[in-house]
């Protein structure tokens, strides 16, 4: 099934670019969820593998993209990226540290590092908060800029930085459209300054004119800060816009790793070939959308 | 249009839909006029809360409940649907008009059959017995391409994944050979490949059934593939209409110049940046005065905050309409140079 995993070391090296090199790397991550049968007296009754032996670098200040269909473990991938969730077994070292198993103070030292963005801007946000203190909640978390004025300063500074009104500081999240609750989420991902940003479906929720909006965005936040961005997505078109390589995902398995340019033109594994020639519009050339 | 018969199977004049709520009127549709051929297939675009969901709905009646103010006309085959009552009209509904939605996992009921559920919408209209109405559905699920619909036609919703659950949607919808399918995001809840799937089932029905289907979607690459005409929803408003291959490569409005801006592409080179629409949809309550787009078109100029502009047909192509007050030629030159 998965004979054509190009090698993740003979595809990152761009010709002219410097060696580049690895933030973080996964190896052979597992996560299997047990399913049970019966109530009182519950027993396995087998597992859902939905990771199943996945290994990839990503690269210092690339754009990673993972792409696949529903339930092919893309957002498990990332939620273990981040420790969100235990692996069964695997391993994931972030700057050459096993952060696999770590625990207490410095697993919270490393998240800091690794933020997440998600899908939803409806239900990613808290409503019974203000737009400032969702975005202040990392530095309450971390305990920083713990002066008020200052803390206020530096959430300001954010929520321009992502393009909200630093003066709609005091509104609430059902006050803000869509597209900005989802600037909102990267301005609380942004706070801590984290090395790795994974965005799980960011624009997936949102209007076409205003996804071009945040993907606009999230690029330049990832080449003004020296972000490395990995996004979650489905949607093939948006992957070819934004990443350096990509991932494509099927049954819990990486079954192709490509540059992005060679993945769109020459996909190798039959099941890319089959995802790309499944985009509507994107078949026949009287119906090519142009523009 | 259609050769034998002028006069087209739908035909929606100067419809308006609104619906009183305690913040105001929500003008959710606000004068649109269009045209469904028979046999043919009109794609309606638009964002959330452009007011294409609305004006499908209000086809079949389906917006009177909530209480919505309706005037215009809806002249299918020449009558009126405005005018019947709800029992004339249910006569019409899921009979020569059918429609199916957006969620296939909610629109069936989670504890019928699915095969019943289906003889339910065939007996509705139909004088069959239970046994003939189970053939005929155990035909249909076969039609739409449910693998061994004999024994799947007792199986229940949840045995059924998504794909397959809109395949049942539709054969519901077929039922009684509707002369015009109403499809509202039928795909958009589905992965990429069964998408490819239900859009290729949907074009081979409509070649083999000789109905309309009217499919309403945020997704032009939807459209692109599946619509003879395609209609631009704003802010209640149709701004562009016209045949497939016209409007996505000579568009003429500029939102629709920023819809097709704002999509990456697949092919072609990479673009640094998008070109998104500045600002947000507005909010249907208190719209913009004049041409309802004005705040976020960069060619906007003083007047067309006063002036609605019509949608009117372009002199060499009446075909295609257009509601935008710039001057033609000045569209022209401003779409040519962008490309």
């Amino acid at each position: 099934m998965l004979p054509s995993t190009r090698a993740t070391e003979d595809t990152a090296r761009g010709d002219e670019a410097p060696p580049a090199e690895t933030l973080m790397e996964v190896r052979d991550l597992e996560k299997h969820f047990p399913l049970t049968r019966g109530v009182v007296l519950a027993r396995r009754a087998g597992a859902v593998k939905a990771v199943d032996g996945v290994s990839f670098e990503v690269l210092r200040g690339e754009t990673l993209g993972i792409v696949g269909e529903t339930g092919c473990g893309k957002s498990t991938t990332a939620r273990l990226m981040v420790r969100l969730l235990e692996p069964t077994a695997g391993s994931v070292r972030f700057e050459g540290e096993d952060i696999t198993h770590l625990k207490g103070g410095r697993l919270k030292a490393v998240r800091r590092e690794l933020q997440m963005i998600f899908q939803d801007p409806y239900s990613s946000l808290n409503p019974r908060k203000t737009a400032g203190s969702i975005v202040a909640e990392p530095f309450a978390i971390h305990r920083l800029h713990t002066d008020r004025s200052e803390r206020r300063e530096q959430v300001k500074g954010l929520m321009d930085r992502v393009g909200l009104n630093p003066e709609h500081y005091n509104r609430y999240p059902h006050e803000f459209s869509g597209g900005q609750r989802q600037r909102i989420g990267v301005a609380r991902a942004l706070a801590l300054g984290p090395k790795l940003l994974i965005a799980d479906e960011p624009v997936s929720a949102l209007d076409v004119s205003i996804q071009a909006q945040v993907l606009n965005l999230l690029r330049e936040l990832q080449r003004d800060m020296g972000l490395t961005l990995v996004l979650i997505s489905h949607d093939l078109s948006v992957v070819r816009h934004m990443c350096d390589r990509v991932a494509v995902m099927y049954a819990g398995k990486i079954v192709e790793l490509a540059e992005n340019e060679a993945l769109y033109s020459e996909p190798s594994h039959p099941y890319t070939r089959e995802l790309l020639a499944a985009v509507p519009g994107a078949r026949s050339d009287r119906r090519t959308i142009t523009g | 249009m259609s050769t034998v018969d002028d006069s087209p199977l739908l035909r929606v004049e100067d419809l308006r839909v609104e619906f009183p709520t305690e913040d105001g009127v929500v003008k959710a549709v606000d004068g649109i006029t269009y045209e469904v051929g028979r046999g043919r297939t009109l794609g309606v675009v638009g964002e959330s809360g452009s007011g294409k969901t609305v004006t499908a709905m209000t086809i079949l009646g389906l917006t009177r409940a909530q209480g919505g103010r309706i005037t215009g006309r809806i002249l299918f085959e020449g009558r009126d649907l405005l005018s019947l009552d709800e029992g004339e009209l249910r006569k019409v509904r899921g009979n020569e008009i059918a429609m199916i939605f957006q969620d296939p996992s909610t629109a069936l009921h989670p504890l019928y059959k699915v095969g019943a559920q289906i003889v339910e919408a065939v007996r509705a209209h139909r004088d069959l017995s239970k046994a003939a109405a189970r053939k005929r559905t155990i035909e249909l699920l076969g039609l739409v391409g449910i693998p061994d619909p004999g024994n799947r036609v007792d199986d229940y919703p949840h045995e059924f994944s998504g794909g397959m659950r809109q395949r049942a949607m539709i054969a519901m919808a077929l039922a009684n050979e509707p002369k015009l399918l109403i499809a509202d995001e039928p795909t958009t809840a589905l992965d990429v490949t069964v998408q490819a799937q239900i859009l290729a089932l949907l074009e081979r029905l409509r070649g083999e059934l000789g109905m309309a289907v009217m499919i309403v979607t945020h997704d032009l690459g939807v459209v692109a593939e599946m619509a003879d005409e395609i209609a631009v929803m704003y802010a209640g408003r149709i701004v562009e209409a016209a045949a497939t291959e016209t409007l996505l490569n000579s568009p003429e409005h500029p939102y629709t110049w920023g819809l097709l801006r704002s999509i990456p592409k697949l092919d072609g080179p990479r673009v640094e940046r998008l070109e998104p629409i500045p600002g947000s949809p507005p909010s249907l309550i208190d719209p913009p005065s004049g041409c309802h787009f004005h705040p976020r078109c960069e060619y906007a100029q003083p007047d067309h905050a006063r002036i609605d502009p019509e949608l009117l047909p372009l002199p060499d192509d009446p075909a295609h309409k257009v509601a935008c007050l710039l001057e033609p030629k000045v569209r022209r030159k401003l779409w040519e140079e962008s490309v």
